[in-house]
């Protein structure tokens, strides 16, 4: 057997599988967290190989695309970013036990997801994937009330659209109300911050930030643009990115913040995704590509404060810059990055975007670029908050860890380095979206 | 190629290339948490700054040889994506080149006072990383050729501004003086923006040669001006921002906070001008229509007047130079308005300079007036100062100076104020909504407080 053609995709699952294997046979929680870890970088490695070799035609069963090699490669990178730098004290004296075993499946979700374009699979791993956080609030002992409220009628939608219950003329309305579940568009969004409140971080962090409907719109496209679906969704789109931008000034808590500004940032890319012009869905997907890699960033840096400090208030100033200095610093360039300043990846998908949203509707793009600088300020004022305001003493024990600053050198370097040049980028994004829409029309 | 232009484009990538190397290479230590010598930092500075204002300089002298009157760079190809397009050109001509001649010579003396002023000082390489993205900002601003390069410049300009008044961040006034400088210069990017999408529509390209080579007539026969002229209201706009023209004045005292090199480049010298200068480098666009340039005129007459008031009622040194420096900025936005050229432009450079000795002098102004004193023996200086207005309308003055006009506390009771009580209304709401379906009365908030 060719070495080069080695099912690697295929393999990483395999790891995933065998680390959650492992992890319910040991008592040991340091073994624990070394197979969470382990399993997740193999995992990741075979993930990135098999992604490059798509590209030079070499697949294994599950086959990659120019659409969702690049996909699968930086999910896999973020995934495991965020496990890599996990505090030990999540692992080791915490009073819930680390989820090891949902982070992994939620790994194993994301690699199948990212690596497939069949619509029934898709439906399915949707239909699936809300029982991991699901399982997490209840392992913690949470109401699950709130979270459920919202996904009963998604999964009911999920079905409806799997089985084809329903009317081909109602299928678009299920789309958008799937949408505006999972990616939390307003009115379906009261469950994002609860989760981001009750559930664990990491498990929360690995639920929201792959934004899997944007993927799934667009690859059924066509789905979204029957029965004035697309412009309905689109309305709520841009309800949602200035009402979130504005919840982001008045946030009290570091978690709340976070999750508004998430919210914010997934209604203003599902706004590109309502269209159907390609250049306006290749600025959707872009920004979706950078505004994870920044969110991601971001989430690091609070876990790693929450872990040092308990959980955060905004309400006074904390100073925590003189102590750990390069969170301060991730926080601001990931915070840039979210926000398209200039040099940034999403600084480009972020001008395609409002260029192509003003000729569509003035007022449209005029309230992006607003709520654009509504965020931009949110964050500045919560890297103040967080970082300066007053002066506390250095101590040893808040310093940041080797592996926490790897992860953040990494993301950081994704935010500015990986898309120094953004012409390739998003004209290899732009070729792909024009084949996957070329797939999808009729012959 | 030509030898000429050969050796245009070496010049212009000196010139601009220079800043941002230092800028990359700071930023990328900053980031590495690698502690750099003092030493080393102000060499490595004074050095990049050096190389730059040498390319520009060399390239304005080929200008006077070869007799040239505009050169364009464009170190980068555009950026061609169906009907988007992104162009990152530069254009010299005596306006840019003028403008970056004096921002890099006043950079290049900041950099020598700063390596003593901020000696021993716990952030002296941060002050550096955000210099250093200042100067790169600034020298993209002023030869930018297209909107997309000025927006990129702006940008960087506004960051490292609000940075650096918030350099002092373990207190927490310096963060909320930064905090507003930076609301302020987001609206400015916004208008900007704004005004960047218009042109395009407008002129199919954002390229500042259209403007500045068709000139006003030029401009009149294109069949969107009516978009042009929302395009120079958006411009204004921006530029007001940026150059804290009246209602935005509320930040510049604010933005002292910062230490002196920084209030001196970037307040006295260099980022208040920059949106007097985008009027310049635009004036075409404004003089299309009469009433936007007597708009422009009016609003740059006031922001004299009043800042002239304020300035006579100010306490301490910093902030009578910020308000003395807006009632010239505010005199430069008239002439820009009147249509004048060479006038604003030798106004904005005599005064810039002038103002960054004056600040730069302000930490030590009390030893010179003292020593001055002293020398003359017991002479009250302002002895001679009389007042021609009545006593009761004086009073309502100071009163009015004092307040600084009432311009912040308006701005924030009728703007921003009843905008932040809409969300804050909205976010209970959320946190009610919340509780009804989680069918409790009660639920922990994420600071860990039981509501």
């Amino acid at each position: 057997m060719n070495p080069v053609i080695l099912p690697f995709l295929e393999a990483s699952i395999v790891i995933c599988l065998l680390g959650m294997f492992l992890i319910t046979q040991t008592k040991s929680i340091e073994k624990v967290r070394q197979i969470t870890i382990y399993s997740s970088f193999f995992a990741a490695l075979c993930c990135l190989i098999s992604s490059i070799l798509s590209f030079s035609g070499f697949q294994g069963y599950l086959q990659l695309d120019s659409f969702s090699a690049p996909l699968l490669a930086l999910s896999s990178i973020l995934t495991f970013t965020i496990l890599f730098c996990t505090p030990c004290t999540k692992f080791i004296g915490a009073l819930t036990p680390f989820p090891s075993i949902l982070v992994l499946l939620s790994q194993i979700w994301v690699i199948l997801f990212t690596s497939n374009t069949n619509s029934y699979l898709l439906f399915a791993l949707l239909l699936i994937e809300p029982l991991i956080p699901l399982l997490d609030l209840k392992r913690r002992g949470e109401k699950t009330r709130i979270f459920l409220f919202h996904f009963v009628p998604y999964w009911l939608s999920a079905i409806a659209l799997f089985t084809n219950l329903v009317p081909y003329e109602a299928k678009g309305f299920l789309i958008i109300l799937m949408v505006i579940i999972r990616s939390g568009i307003f009115p379906g969004h009261a469950w994002v911050s609860y989760l981001m409140n009750q559930g664990s971080f990491t498990v929360s962090l690995l639920f929201i930030l792959p934004m899997p409907s944007i993927i799934f719109l667009l690859i059924n496209h066509n789905l979204l643009h029957e029965n004035h679906a697309a412009e309905y969704l689109s309305w709520l789109a841009i309800i949602s990115v200035i009402y979130f931008s504005g919840l982001t000034l008045v946030q009290k808590s570091l978690r709340d913040f976070y999750a508004y500004l998430f919210l914010a940032f997934s209604a203003m890319i599902i706004l590109g995704i309502c269209s159907d012009e390609t250049l306006e869905l290749t600025a959707a997907y872009s920004l979706r590509n950078a505004l994870c890699v920044g969110l991601t960033g971001i989430g690091i840096v609070i876990r790693s404060l929450e872990a040092r400090h308990g959980r955060l208030s905004l309400f006074i100033n904390h100073g925590f810059y003189e102590s750990t200095p390069l969170l301060g610093i991730a926080f601001l360039f990931c915070g840039l990055g979210c926000v398209g300043f200039p040099g940034t990846s999403a600084f480009i998908s972020f001008e395609i975007l409002a260029d192509e949203v003003i000729p569509f509707s003035p007022y449209f793009g005029m309230i992006c670029v607003f709520s654009e600088a509504l965020l931009s300020i949110a964050l500045l004022m919560v890297y103040f908050k967080l970082f300066c305001g007053i002066k506390i003493t250095k101590s040893e024990i808040f310093k940041v860890r080797q592996k926490e600053s790897i992860a953040l050198w990494v993301l950081i370097f994704l935010v500015f380095g990986a898309r120094f040049l953004p012409h390739t980028n998003i004209t290899s994004t732009h070729l792909a979206i024009e084949k996957m829409l070329k797939k999808q029309q009729p012959n | 190629m030509s030898r000429l232009e050969t050796s245009l484009d070496f010049f212009a990538s000196m010139g601009i290339f220079s800043p941002i190397a230092l800028a990359c290479f700071f930023v990328l230590a900053f980031i590495l948490h690698i502690k750099l010598p003092e030493k080393f930092i102000a060499l490595v500075v004074q050095l990049s700054v050096f190389i730059s204002l040498s390319g520009i300089v060399s390239l304005g002298t080929l200008f006077l040889y070869n007799k040239l009157n505009k050169f364009e760079y464009e170190p980068f190809p555009t950026f061609h994506l169906e009907s988007f397009h992104f162009d990152f050109q530069f254009y010299f001509d005596w306006l840019s080149l003028s403008f970056a001649t004096l921002a890099l010579s006043l950079c290049f003396v900041i950099a020598f006072f700063s390596q003593r002023y901020m000696h021993g000082e716990p952030g002296y390489q941060r002050f550096f990383v955000l210099y250093s993205i200042f100067v790169s900002g600034i020298v993209i601003a002023s030869l930018a050729g297209t909107i997309e390069a000025l927006f990129v410049g702006w940008e960087m300009v506004g960051l490292s501004s609000s940075l650096l008044v918030a350099f002092f961040h373990e207190r927490i006034m310096p963060t909320r003086n930064g905090l507003h400088l930076w609301v302020i210069y987001r609206i400015s990017d916004a208008a900007l923006f704004g005004a960047s999408y218009l042109l395009h529509h407008a002129l199919g390209e954002g390229f500042f040669k259209i403007i500045i080579e068709q000139g006003k007539d030029g401009l009149v026969n294109e069949a969107s001006s009516a978009i042009l002229i929302g395009a120079g209201a958006l411009i204004f706009m921006a530029a007001s921002c940026k150059s804290a023209l009246f209602p935005f004045s509320g930040w510049l005292p604010r933005a002292m906070e910062g230490p002196t090199p920084s209030s001196a480049i970037f307040y006295g010298a260099l980022s208040i001008h920059l949106g007097a200068f985008l009027l310049l480098r635009l004036n075409p666009i404004i003089q299309l229509s009469p009433t936007l340039a007597w708009v422009v005129v009016f609003m740059g007459l006031l922001t004299a007047l009043f800042s002239g008031i304020i300035a006579n009622a100010q306490t301490d040194i910093k902030s009578i130079l910020a308000y003395a420096t807006l009632t010239q900025v505010g005199m430069i936005v008239a002439e820009i308005g009147f249509g004048f050229e060479i006038l604003p432009l030798m106004h904005i450079i005599g005064h810039a300079s002038l103002r960054t000795y004056q600040f730069l002098r302000a930490p030590s102004s009390f030893q010179y007036y003292k020593s001055l004193e002293d020398s003359l023996g017991k002479t009250d200086l302002n002895k001679n100062s009389t007042t021609i207005i009545p006593s009761y309308f004086s009073l309502v003055l100071y009163s009015f100076a004092l307040n600084r006009g009432g311009m912040d506390s308006m701005l924030e009771r009728f703007i921003a104020r009843p905008f932040l009580m809409v969300f804050k209304f909205a976010d209970i709401i959320e946190k009610k909504w919340l509780l009804i379906l989680n069918g409790t009365q009660k639920v922990t908030s994420s600071d860990g407080v039981t509501k």
